[in-house]
């Protein structure tokens, strides 16, 4: 059986819906900026999605004096553009609703604990309430009446490919008809924190694939797909969900094996459940944060698979940053419209190969291409790498 | 220098959380990283970093500069001495 | 569910004395030396990962690495007493110099992946973290698993309570008359039955904010017909009944209607209230059948979570 993409929703640090996101790619407009979601003492380039939460609630209609958290109101907009988009009836129990998220409520939770810490009776405790990462999948999926399966995942930045898989999957083995899966992650300062606690953050723009890279660039905001069965599309697909894949390398908590093994697994899995070959890929949509661990062992990864025959490739987190549970949203997102509309997207900030690995992304916006298979990667601490694969439906 | 190098294999122990190892048993000059010696990891390498600020006030601004200070507690030893000098 | 799920081995570290001195159900501990070896990692675990890795290394304690084919965790609100340690420190010490060792392991999927490394398991490797369904959610991802053609597949539930959480919960109001608790289970799931195997999983429903009790009762009489059976066949009903007489009315209903003529139990006055507590019922029936002194052939575990979040689990005795 195969799976269709027939709705997209997207909102990032580059623009809220599709065509806002794919006109800042167009331009290389990135979303780079300084920190104003929150105070703090850390002085990084961060991508945040350009709408208070004010205007988040006022875009959704929602009161604006209620409590949500920014990841479900990101995750709203995003959820409901793909609803919309795919055209399809939300009530029924047919259809599911898979979200990931790394955050959940924890902009409102960091908040709360600040003055439950020296006094437990304070602290307002509609802040606390939507801590927990099902908070926001719950809170979408009352916003767009849907009344099917419902759950979430997480687990960290490869949390949304999961999402997206299990929808596949559910779909595949007849569970469901219908699934809305990507996910969703808010800026917060327990992140950012978490992060710089790493070293992993770079003080200045990030440069995916550079040499000269030294960290990534947090970012935020959410990404679904809408995934639909052969028999229930009644509107022409973007492209098929062709292949996926989920490994651990089990190397470490939170660096990555110098040979790239968890990327290399993920990645040939992905291949292998399509049935296509490595010289059948015509991009890959890398994860590729800026880091110097993930950027060398990803490239080792690509090496060892695609031999001397590199499909172009490229990184979009020096647009939109690293948006975590979001962030393979966000991208499946784009790669399901490299495939439709045969884009390839520039990788910003690169002018020098990686010493003792020489690949060198694409710097410039394409499309009208004739892209026929995509491979987008996320990679996640605790080893957790996945990889989706997105084909056309048009006859080859 | 000796005195240093007791405070900080104490030091180790008690923010690496290495139970059951007492500081007489850190070889002052075998390697802290990889699989001989202690077995320590890049996770391990950002809190020395951390002592070397608290305890020390000397920053270290990145993770790879800390690899060649970090080869035993003698080098890690070494610097310090090195920097408080300055 | 075409493909028949056993389950082949299970393990639960979960509270095993109610002692008045505390406000909340405790975990009974083992001690880790002995089932974490590797002093490296469990130097940098707190409570919850310890006790989480230590109960799904004792389950796939037999199972080549590579022979298991999927790790699936779950939780409801994940290590909090290392997100209260990270969120302390960001405080205490102004974002500055901050250890990373709380934040890395107050990841939601932390137990999974150092289950994972200690074992050099490169199989699927999932968390889920939806609140009362979560565990029910990782079940439902092993089923899948086995159904396409998996053989071995780890299921594991883990939950923590902190004086934190607890304060919050009591502000909340989530504790009327009913007793805090935490645990961890995982569950070896396989398509193949051994001379361990001690049920089936038959059948796992889900649902969520029910509007009546007859609607609640319709949802369970559907879910054992679409499983060929009467509500005459269940033997053992098992209820998530947690003393709060509102929330437990659903349950004596049902033991006074449809299940009348079966053995009933509870869980919760044992493993206390928690986001992932049916995992601790779902051991309580297993280990029940293996000590013979249960003749049910088919148990239901019907639970809910503060009223929102209901599962059915439906096993059969081998």
């Amino acid at each position: 059986m195969k799976v269709y993409v027939t709705g997209l929703g997207v909102v990032s640090g580059i623009g809220l819906g599709i065509e806002e996101n794919m006109a800042s790619m167009k331009m290389q407009k990135h979303g780079m900026d300084k920190i104003t979601l929150f105070s703090t003492e850390l002085d990084v380039p961060v991508s945040e999605v350009k709408q208070n939460n004010s205007e988040l609630k006022e875009r959704l209609s929602l009161p604006a004096k209620k409590c949500y958290s920014r990841t479900a109101l990101l995750g709203m907009l995003a959820a409901k553009e793909a609803l919309l988009d795919a055209q399809i009836d939300p009530a029924s129990s047919r259809i599911g609703f898979i979200s990931s998220t790394s955050v959940g409520g924890m902009d409102l939770s960091e908040h709360f604990y600040s003055q439950f810490k020296d006094n437990n009776h304070r602290g307002r405790l509609r802040e606390i309430i939507s801590h927990d990462c099902g908070d926001s999948t719950e809170q979408i999926a009352e916003y767009l009446g849907l009344k099917g399966f419902v759950t979430t995942i997480s687990t960290a930045c490869s949390s949304a490919a999961n999402a997206i898989m299990l929808g596949a999957r559910l779909i595949k083995s007849g569970y469901l008809d219908t699934v809305i899966a990507g996910g969703t992650d808010a800026l917060c300062k327990f992140t950012l924190n978490g992060f710089n606690s790493l070293m992993i953050l770079d003080k200045v723009h990030c440069r995916p694939f550079d040499d000269s890279r030294a960290g990534l660039n947090l970012g935020e905001g959410a990404g679904y797909l809408v995934l639909q069965s052969e028999k229930d599309c009644h509107k022409k697909p973007y492209c098929e969900l062709s292949g996926y894949a989920n490994a651990n390398e089990a190397y470490h908590q939170t660096g990555s094996s110098p040979e790239g093994d968890g990327p290399f697994l993920s990645m040939s899995q992905a291949l292998v459940s399509s049935q296509l070959l490595p010289k059948d890929i015509d991009y890959i949509n890398v994860h590729g944060t800026g880091t110097p661990s993930n950027d060398f062992s990803e490239s080792k990864a690509i090496k060892r698979i695609f031999g001397n025959q590199i499909p172009p490739f490229s990184s979009v987190k020096a647009f939109i940053g690293h948006a975590l549970g979001a962030s393979e949203g966000i991208e499946a997102v784009y790669s399901a419209l490299s495939v439709s509309r045969g884009i390839i997207y520039p990788n910003l900030n690169f002018q020098k190969p990686i010493e003792g690995i020489g690949l060198s992304p694409e710097t410039t916006f394409k499309e009208g291409l004739p892209i026929k298979h995509v491979l987008s990667n996320s990679f996640g601490f605790g080893g957790n790498n996945s990889s989706l694969l997105f084909s056309t439906t048009q006859k080859i | 220098m000796e005195e240093l190098i007791e405070k900080l294999k104490k030091e180790l122990i008690e923010e690496l959380n290495l139970e059951e190892i007492t500081p007489e048993e850190i070889d002052s000059e075998a390697p802290l990283f990889g699989n001989e010696g202690l077995g320590l990891d890049s996770i391990d390498a950002l809190e020395i970093i951390l002592i070397l600020e608290r305890s020390y006030g000397i920053k270290i601004e990145n993770v790879s500069e800390g690899k060649q200070i970090f080869y035993s507690v003698r080098t890690i030893a070494d610097y310090i001495t090195a920097s408080q000098k300055k | 569910m075409m493909q028949p799920v056993y389950i082949n081995n299970v393990a639960s570290i979960h509270p095993e004395s109610n002692d008045c001195n505390q406000p909340y159900l405790i975990a009974s501990e083992p001690d880790y030396k002995t089932i974490i070896t590797d002093a490296t990692l469990r130097r940098r675990m707190s409570r919850i990962v310890k006790m989480g890795v230590a109960c799904g290394l004792e389950c796939i304690a037999q199972t080549a690495p590579e022979d298991i084919h999927a790790i699936i965790t779950s939780t409801g609100l994940g290590c909090l007493a290392d997100t209260e340690k990270f969120m302390n420190a960001i405080i205490d010490n102004k974002e500055r110099m901050l250890n990373p060792t709380a934040f890395i392991q107050s990841t939601f999927n932390t137990i999974g992946a150092q289950i994972a490394l200690i074992r050099q398991v490169h199989a699927y490797n999932v968390t889920y973290v939806h609140r009362g369904l979560s565990f029910e959610s990782a079940l439902l991802d092993g089923i899948l698993k086995i159904g396409e053609g998996n053989s071995n597949v780890l299921v594991g539930a883990i939950d923590e309570i902190t004086p934190v959480a607890y304060t919050i919960q009591k502000r909340l109001g989530l504790l009327k008359g009913t007793q805090a608790g935490e645990g961890a289970q995982f569950f070896l799931l396989s398509s193949e039955k051994n001379g361990k195997t001690l049920g089936e999983v038959k059948g796992l429903e889900t649902f969520v904010r029910p509007d009546s009790i007859e609607e609640i009762k319709d949802k369970i009489l559907d879910f054992i017909e679409r499983n060929n059976l009467t509500n005459h066949d269940i033997d053992w009903f098992i209820s998530g009944k947690n003393g709060n007489r509102q929330q437990d009315a659903i349950y004596a209903y049902l033991e006074n209607s449809l299940f009348s003529e079966a053995e009933h139990s509870t869980f919760k006055d044992q493993c206390g209230e928690y986001h992932t507590a049916s995992s601790y019922a779902l051991w309580k029936v297993i280990k029940t059948f293996g000590e013979e002194t249960n003749s049910a052939r088919y148990a239901l575990i019907y639970n809910h979570y503060q009223t929102i979040n209901h599962s059915l689990i439906l096993i059969r005795r081998i």
